[in-house]
């Protein structure tokens, strides 16, 4: 940050969860924000410039929604210790802005007098008023202002107003240094409730009126008990079919403009190891990461629309009843759903869960949703071992395989939840207390920025993590090079040959040979590399067109491995901890090298074990 | 009675506030203190638990075993 920026002042936004804090945030700064993230911290918070159009500069803090400076999640302590001006941030707030939605005063008041009784310099900005104004419901601000002692302002992100009127005032109290006149505010829980149900009752009188008794109309259609689970079971269906049909014309781009990349790179530099290097190794290992970002986007823009709709707290209101059964709550259902798109995201959201037992036993079990890395390496075997034919007449068997991964991976993630539970592994109490928000539009900037902030995380991902990792392997299956009378693949007198065949012994078993481990190792640093490093392993010529390499490589694969071994590789790609990310991802979150370890050694267990029954039966039964 | 126990549709007056650490600290936090008014919006399928509660302007859904810290009278409709 440079030096300028730090001298601005901050503004700090609080609110609940659902008040409509983000959407101010957008709609004061436009796109211009940064994640924040302090390395050694569970932390992140978005921050940004004011726009130019509101006057002079001032730098904007979106903390995590709370109900109370009474934290019950790790989410929530941030914000507490931030305003509080506790723990060891870089930040000093100038002026707190509290946000509260309009529709729903009682609740988000209550914040409110506790930040109040802080005594910082403060605004307190009515969020939604557009809807309130059509229902007539508006508050009477002067009566606020004067019952609450700090400036109170009306504004709608949605419809752009009163942000004017909001900086303004920001600006005067941060000026002046205006602080709240706190003179005969209750300070105890309850009264704070009674306070506020008197003040409400004078200034908001026809609260009750409000419009959201559509929220009760479309709750009793899905939220019924029969046509709920219905309804959700069809929006996943839909997620699902966007994810794998909508993302693959994207993906072909994406990849054709690698291989162009590739060949253009490959034109103009000499043949020789920095060759080598750019073109096998940086431009065909970063891509085949990249490759996944249109499904990553497709996952992330239903996510953020269920989430900002209000539909994903009651996906979770219909699963708790589930998940209780494996021990979790229906807190856990957002995390395990982005498990389909990536684990790191996924194993980051569980940071709203309150109770640290369910939040452990997710991250635990994240691993095992059939993330978007897997499905290149399934597509691969399938289409390489199971025949294109139909099973009862109309289903595709090699879909069918797909699907039964996919459900193999979600079974499995339920059962080790289960037996987590039934073995008290991880200590806790579990409860589920969660507030079903009134149902939303989306709003466009919301959702924009929301896929802008993931898919600048996984790239910033690609670009560093995997492409040093990317050399790594480069450097391990060069090295040491071939001798001049070589008349193998290069790769059989590299570091990972030499392991691949040190390892062999181990793998045996399932039926492996060195060449599948050698491709293996690099596996775990992405998944989805197997691919690449299969094509290198059996020395597939990188000139031709993509579509040619995987149909060679899957010929080659079905001369050379036995249907019980491909199986087996199958099964072990349910299971195996690869991508080291997600470890990284979860020792960050959990601060716990031992649940770490626990999360790495149990699926490597299970994948072995698994993969070795799998090629039993797979021989037994052909 | 507790809240733990009412069916969908019933409408309660809380007697008293649930006195656990943690949940019965969110539940307060949410209004479920002595005199609030509240009604059972929903019962969650496979088995009516959790319930959805309607209790000033917030809709929370609690689990039936979460709710039974919580006193109500019922009140007639």
């Amino acid at each position: 940050m440079s030096e300028t920026q730090a001298s601005l002042p901050t503004l700090v936004l609080v609110g609940s969860p659902n008040c409509g804090k983000t959407a101010l945030f957008n709609a004061l700064t436009g796109l211009n924000h940064k994640v924040a993230n302090y390395p050694g911290v569970t932390v992140d918070w978005a921050e940004a410039l004011s726009r130019k159009q509101f006057g002079p500069a001032i730098k904007i803090l979106d903390l995590p929604g709370t109900y109370s400076l009474n934290p019950q999640s790790d989410d929530e302590l941030l914000t507490k210790q931030i305003i509080q001006r506790e723990g060891h941030y870089p930040i000093q707030a100038d002026v707190l802005v509290c946000v509260a939605d309009v529709n729903h005063l009682s609740l988000h008041l209550r914040l409110v007098m506790e930040v109040i009784a802080l005594g910082q310099p403060m605004v307190l900005a009515i969020s939604m008023v557009d809807q309130a104004e059509k229902f007539g419901t508006m508050p009477d601000l002067k009566e606020l202002e004067q019952a609450l002692g700090i400036p109170v302002r009306a504004v709608s992100a949605l419809k752009n107003r009163g942000l004017q009127e909001l900086m303004d005032t920001i600006h005067e109290v941060h000026a002046k240094s205006i602080q709240p006149r706190t003179l005969s505010l209750p300070q105890e829980p309850v009264g704070r409730i009674h306070f506020l149900n008197n003040l409400l009752r004078k200034v908001q009188p026809n609260a009750m009126k409000r419009g959201s008794g559509w929220t009760d109309r479309i709750d009793r259609w899905l939220l019924h008990p029969w046509l709920g689970p219905v309804a959700l079971m069809l929006v996943f269906l839909l997620i699902f079919q966007a994810i794998f049909s909508w993302a693959s014309l994207p993906q072909d781009w994406i990849e054709g403009g690698m291989g162009n990349l590739g060949v253009w790179a490959g034109g103009f530099l000499p043949d020789g190891l920095l060759k080598s290097l750019i073109v096998d190794g940086l431009i065909s290992g970063v891509g085949a990461v990249v490759v996944f970002l249109p499904q990553i986007l497709i996952l992330f823009f239903f996510l953020l629309i269920l989430e900002d709709s209000g539909y994903m707290a009651r996906a979770a209101f219909l699963l708790d009843r589930l998940m209780r059964g494996v021990g979790l709550n229906g807190r856990s259902v957002l995390p395990l759903v982005s498990g389909f798109a990536c684990a790191i995201p996924s194993i980051m959201s569980t940071r709203i869960m309150g109770s640290r037992r369910e939040r452990w036993v997710t991250i635990l079990i994240t691993p095992l949703m059939t993330c978007s890395a897997r499905l290149p390496v399934y597509t691969l075997l399938i289409s390489a071992f199971i025949p294109e034919r139909h099973i009862f007449g109309f289903l595709n068997l090699q879909g069918f395989v797909l699907f039964a991964l996919y459900v193999g991976g979600i079974a499995s993630a339920l059962m080790v939840a289960w037996v987590i539970q039934k073995f008290g592994w991880v200590g806790g109490a579990s409860s589920f207390v969660m507030e079903l928000p009134t149902y939303r539009w989306p709003t466009s900037l919301n959702v924009i920025r929301g896929l802008y902030d993931r898919g600048l995380a996984f790239l910033t991902r690609a670009g560093t993590f995997i492409m040093s990792v990317v050399i790594i392997l480069w450097f391990l299956s060069t090295f040491p090079l071939p001798p001049d009378n070589a008349t193998l693949p290069s790769i059989h007198y590299s570091f990972a040959g030499q392991m691949g065949q040190w390892l062999e012994p181990i793998f045996a078993p399932l039926g492996w040979n060195w060449k599948i481990v050698v491709a293996l190792i690099p596996g775990f640093a992405a998944r989805e590399v197997l691919v690449g490093a299969l094509g290198m392993v059996y020395a597939i010529d990188h000139t031709i067109a993509d579509e040619q390499q995987i149909t060679a490589l899957s010929s080659i694969l079905s001369h050379e491995l036995t249907l019980a071994a491909a199986v087996a590789l199958l099964v072990w790609y349910v299971f195996a901890p690869q991508c080291f990310a997600t470890f990284a991802v979860m020792q960050k979150e959990t601060r716990s090298w031992r649940m770490t370890a626990a999360g790495f050694f149990y699926l490597l267990a299970l994948a072995y074990m698994f993969a070795w029954m799998a090629h039993g039966l797979t021989e037994a039964l052909a | 009675m507790t809240l733990g126990e009412l069916k969908k549709g019933q409408k309660a007056k809380v007697l008293q506030a649930p006195v656990s650490q943690g949940t019965g600290e969110r539940l307060r936090e949410f209004g479920f203190v002595p005199d609030a008014i509240l009604e059972i919006l929903a019962e969650a399928p496979f088995g009516g638990d959790p319930i959805l509660v309607m209790i000033h302007d917030t809709r929370v859904a609690v689990r039936r075993d979460d709710a039974r810290g919580i006193q109500v009278s019922l009140l007639q409709p």
